[in-house]
């Protein structure tokens, strides 16, 4: 099936000025396909970890949102132990004006504000509202472990 | 074929005396007036026909009443209507009380005698064998399909210095109507209400009173108390009573003559109409509206004060509600979105969107909108940035930001937001919408973060009409459920939606049962069919407790014990107390549950030794089972009559075909054969409510109160199991003219029976006699 083109554009776009801390790349075998890299904002307990997510144009996108899903493990209470996120535009608030670099916006902003009143993962959640200072030190010493950049075998 | 014959000559006359009952509104009533003098003829026989009395004489020394019906020893007359007047309160002051009737003169002293045996009441029944005082007063009525000839109405008169001073004539001749019929009753009724207590009291005299009794005439009597108990205090003449609750508790003794069981017929069809009325009966639907006006009728000086005339009319088990089809549902809107328009002189697409997000409050809108317009718009999804209507537009270089199409001649479109994309996604996003997510109210446009709601102006340009309908479908859908007051029935396929407005708060008070146009009869306040009488609350709290396997834990709890080794559960059925696990061979002892190796000589030991601890397990399991049992007990009988009822479902099925079977069996024609279905549908309607009220009785205290609930629930299934035995006959046995009027009989009977436990339990229940 051909792509439409608005998923075409949309790539385009992502290649050519991709956003401050975020890439997108498409599979070449599927183009509907992403694998993402974000990385975690400063001045929060994800800073200088970086997170692959994979993300997925369904069929009728743009009408229904990505699917989109971490794949480093990660200590937050909106993202469950499968990588799945609770974020209100990627459920019932999805516009089709959206698009996925301001899904990964929204992604990366989350990651900056963690919303522990409106969890996924229960016991993350809890352990937030219980003690936030010990769960901050815990989201970083995850990130430490799980979400270091990978040593670049050519280097 | 002899029998055949008198039958179908019989049938197309019983037609049009029906169909003239029915009709009876749009007939004027030519009767007699308040101010008629008492016609002075010598024409009513008492006792014999020797006896001639003229009522002109008898009035002219005091004042009193005459009160006509149609036949003697009739189902309605001797069941309830003359009863209510026998047991009266007001008789004693009421004057002269004469019963009249187109009999003869040793019919009406058979059934005098019947009525009132001792004579006690100082009622006279005078019989009126050439009818001719009936035809002076202009009350007669062309009976001659069932009677033979003319009879009288039924009526009542109120006479004061020979004049008729109240009259009351039932509006369709012969049916009787309680309450609206008979003022006596209404009071007796009315006091039953008020004073629960008092009652019991009388009750309980008259219990003790049955003590003294012989035990044959004790039985009858126990039956008496329940089957009478709304009059019982009302009363101090307990003699003529029980004659009269004989004739109710053994409902179906008719004399097997035609024109007796023709009778019945009427009676118990008219009875019939009045049950369905009640049962959807309420002030606001239309076919129910005669009962007031009819109920306004009698004279407030007819034996009652005003304050009286005042007693609550409804039924205290019946809630009042409304049904609407989608038609009146969307008429309803429209009306309501027509007065906002011409008040806010907005738009009717804006003015339903305010509606809708205001949840159809119009008076808070309005306020609110007069208060701060801006911030009502802008909450609403209405706020706007430019102010041309929607429409659809080329515009040259657009490129929609949803598809990335930018072809010269792309149609676009926006709403008055500005947010514009090609027709393309536009249709696409609102199809994904309506159809896949169900949405109607509460479309917003398509661009993130405006909270611009799509109006129905906008959607015409767009979709296709399926969609259309879809849409207007949803939204009449979000009106239903955006009230409060508002339910969808719950039938299958079933559109319409009942309005009632009992309130959340008093569901602990009153069961709201509403029955939809389809006949679909449903609880108004939580999601389940029927369940009369048991509240809301309580049947949540049953139906979790039957669900629930907590019940099942505790039936183990209470007959087994577990094998000391391999912990299998073991109930031990018989034997000596040396156990052996079928599943690991152990062998244990039932009593102190140790090896049974250590047994054998010492086996007196184990008795001495588990004394103590052996006792308080046995005490502990004895109360574990006790309250099990009680469960068990209700809830066998609950589930024996949610099966009955299963049953009775399929038999009703299949009276469809027995009904057309026994027409052309018997000659009866097509409305002679509906006995069969109101005898079905009775059935299943009592099933129904008998089913909740085990469930209600698991929850009682044991008191007065329980007591005579329970003697109205075993009335009522004592009823429904005869009539079911009857309504399963075959076809053949269902002809004879005798098992149709015992059939009618019993349908009848069944069903005031469940008014009378369904309004007692609601009364209690309204007062929180129950639970308080």
């Amino acid at each position: 099936m051909a792509l439409p083109k608005r998923i075409i554009k949309e790539t385009e776009r992502l290649m050519a000025e991709p956003v401050p801390g975020i890439s997108a790349i498409p599979h070449e075998d599927n183009l509907r396909y992403f694998d993402v890299e974000i990385h975690g904002p400063a001045s929060s307990p994800y800073e200088g970890g970086i997170f692959k997510l994979e993300l997925f144009l369904p069929e009728d996108y743009p009408m229904t949102a990505p699917k989109i899903r971490f794949l480093t493990k990660i200590f937050h209470p909106n993202v469950d132990k499968l990588g799945r996120i609770c974020l209100d535009v990627l459920k019932n608030n999805w516009s089709p004006a959206l698009q996925i670099r301001t899904i990964l916006l929204s992604i990366q902003a989350l990651l900056g504000a963690p919303n522990p009143d409106d969890p996924l993962a229960d016991d993350v959640a809890k352990h937030w509202k219980a003690d936030e200072q010990a769960a901050i030190e815990k989201a970083r010493e995850w990130t430490r472990t799980y979400a270091q950049p990978q040593p670049q075998p050519a280097s | 074929m002899a029998l055949r014959m008198p039958l179908r000559r019989v049938a197309p006359l019983i037609r049009p005396a029906t169909a003239a009952a029915r009709s009876f509104h749009s007939t004027p009533r030519a009767l007699v007036k308040v101010g008629d003098e008492i016609p002075s003829i010598e024409v009513l026989h008492e006792t014999s026909p020797g006896n001639r009395v003229n009522l002109a004489e008898e009035f002219a020394s005091s004042d009193g009443y005459i009160v006509g019906v149609p036949a003697a020893f009739s189902g309605t007359c001797s069941s309830s209507h003359i009863p209510s007047y026998i047991n009266s309160p007001k008789l004693k002051s009421a004057g002269k009380v004469f019963v009249v009737s187109v009999n003869d003169a040793f019919v009406m002293k058979a059934w005098a005698d019947q009525l009132d045996p001792a004579k006690q009441t100082g009622i006279r029944f005078l019989a009126d064998p050439s009818a001719a005082f009936t035809q002076a007063l202009d009350l007669g009525f062309d009976g001659t399909a069932i009677f033979g000839g003319v009879r009288g109405k039924r009526y009542a008169l109120k006479v004061v210095n020979g004049k008729v001073a109240a009259a009351h004539v039932e509006p369709d001749g012969t049916g009787y109507k309680g309450e609206l019929a008979c003022p006596f009753f209404a009071i007796v009724r009315r006091e039953h209400r008020s004073l629960p207590r008092a009652w019991l009291r009388g009750l309980t005299r008259l219990q003790s009173a049955a003590a003294t009794i012989p035990p044959t005439t004790r039985k009858r009597k126990a039956a008496e108390a329940t089957i009478l108990s709304p009059t019982r205090e009302t009363t101090s003449n307990k003699k003529p009573l029980a004659s009269a609750a004989k004739v109710e508790a053994a409902p179906p003794t008719p004399v097997t003559t035609g024109m007796d069981s023709d009778d019945d017929f009427m009676s118990h069809g008219s009875s019939d109409d009045e049950l369905l009325l009640d049962d959807s009966g309420d002030d606001m639907s239309g076919p129910d509206d005669f009962d007031d006006e009819d109920f306004d009728e009698p004279d407030p000086e007819f034996g009652l004060g005003s304050k009286e005339l005042e007693a609550p009319r409804r039924q205290a088990h019946i809630v009042p509600f409304k049904v609407f089809d989608p038609a009146d549902i969307q008429k309803q809107q429209d009306d309501i979105v027509d007065e906002v328009n011409m008040i806010l002189n907005m738009s009717k697409e804006d003015a339903a969107i305010l509606l809708r997000h205001f949840r159809w409050n119009k008076e808070r809108l309005l306020e609110d909108y007069m208060d701060r317009p801006e911030r009502v718009l802008e909450a609403a999804g209405l706020a706007s940035t430019t102010t041309e209507p929607p429409q659809l537009e080329v515009i040259p270089g657009f490129m929609c930001d949803i598809c990335c199409e930018d072809g010269d001649d792309l149609q676009t479109f926006a709403m008055k937001c500005g947010h514009r994309y090609c027709v393309d996604c536009y249709r696409h996003y609102l199809k994904q919408k309506i159809k896949d997510e169900g949405e109607a109210a509460r479309i917003q446009c398509p661009s993130d973060g405006c909270g611009r709601i799509l109006d129905s102006r906008s959607l015409d340009l767009l979709v296709t009409e399926d969609l259309v309908d879809r849409y207007r479908e949803l939204l009449n859908r979000t009106y239903v459920e955006d009230k409060d007051s508002f339910k969808w029935c719950p039938a299958p396929d079933c559109p319409n939606a009942v309005q009632c407005s009992v309130k959340k708060s008093s569901l602990d008070r009153v069961v709201p049962t509403v029955e939809c146009r389809c006949s679909f009869r449903f609880c108004f306040g939580c999601p389940n069919p029927d369940h009369q009488p048991a509240p809301c609350e309580q049947v949540k709290r049953w139906l979790k407790k039957c669900a629930d396997d907590s019940e099942t834990a505790n039936w183990i709890s209470a007959n087994t014990k577990e094998c000391p080794k391999c912990q299998s559960t073991i109930e031990k059925n018989g034997g000596c107390n040396h156990m052996t696990c079928r599943k690991c061979k152990y062998e244990f002892c039932w009593m102190c549950m140790g090896p049974w190796s250590e047994h054998g000589t010492s086996w007196y030991n184990c008795n001495r030794f588990e004394e103590k601890s052996g006792s308080e397990a046995r005490d502990a399991q004895t109360k574990s089972r006790t309250s099990l049992e009680r469960y068990l007990h209700y809830y066998n009988r609950y589930a024996n009559h949610e099966q009955s009822a299963k049953l009775d479902k399929d038999i009703a099925q299949k009276t469809e075909k027995k009904m057309v079977q026994l027409q052309s069996a018997s000659g009866m024609s097509w409305i002679e054969v509906q006995y069969l279905n109101s005898a079905s549908q009775s059935l299943q309607t009592c099933r129904q409510t008998l089913k909740w009220t085990y469930a209600f009785a698991y929850y009682l205290a044991r008191n007065n109160l329980t007591e005579i609930f329970e003697q109205n629930q075993k009335d009522l299934e004592m009823a429904v199991e005869n009539l079911s035995e009857m309504f399963e006959k075959p076809v053949a046995d269902l002809s004879d003219a005798k098992l149709k009027v015992d059939i009618m009989d019993k349908t009848s009977y069944c069903n005031k029976r469940r008014i009378i436990l369904l309004e007692d339990t609601a009364t209690n229940l309204a007062e929180g006699e129950f639970f308080p």
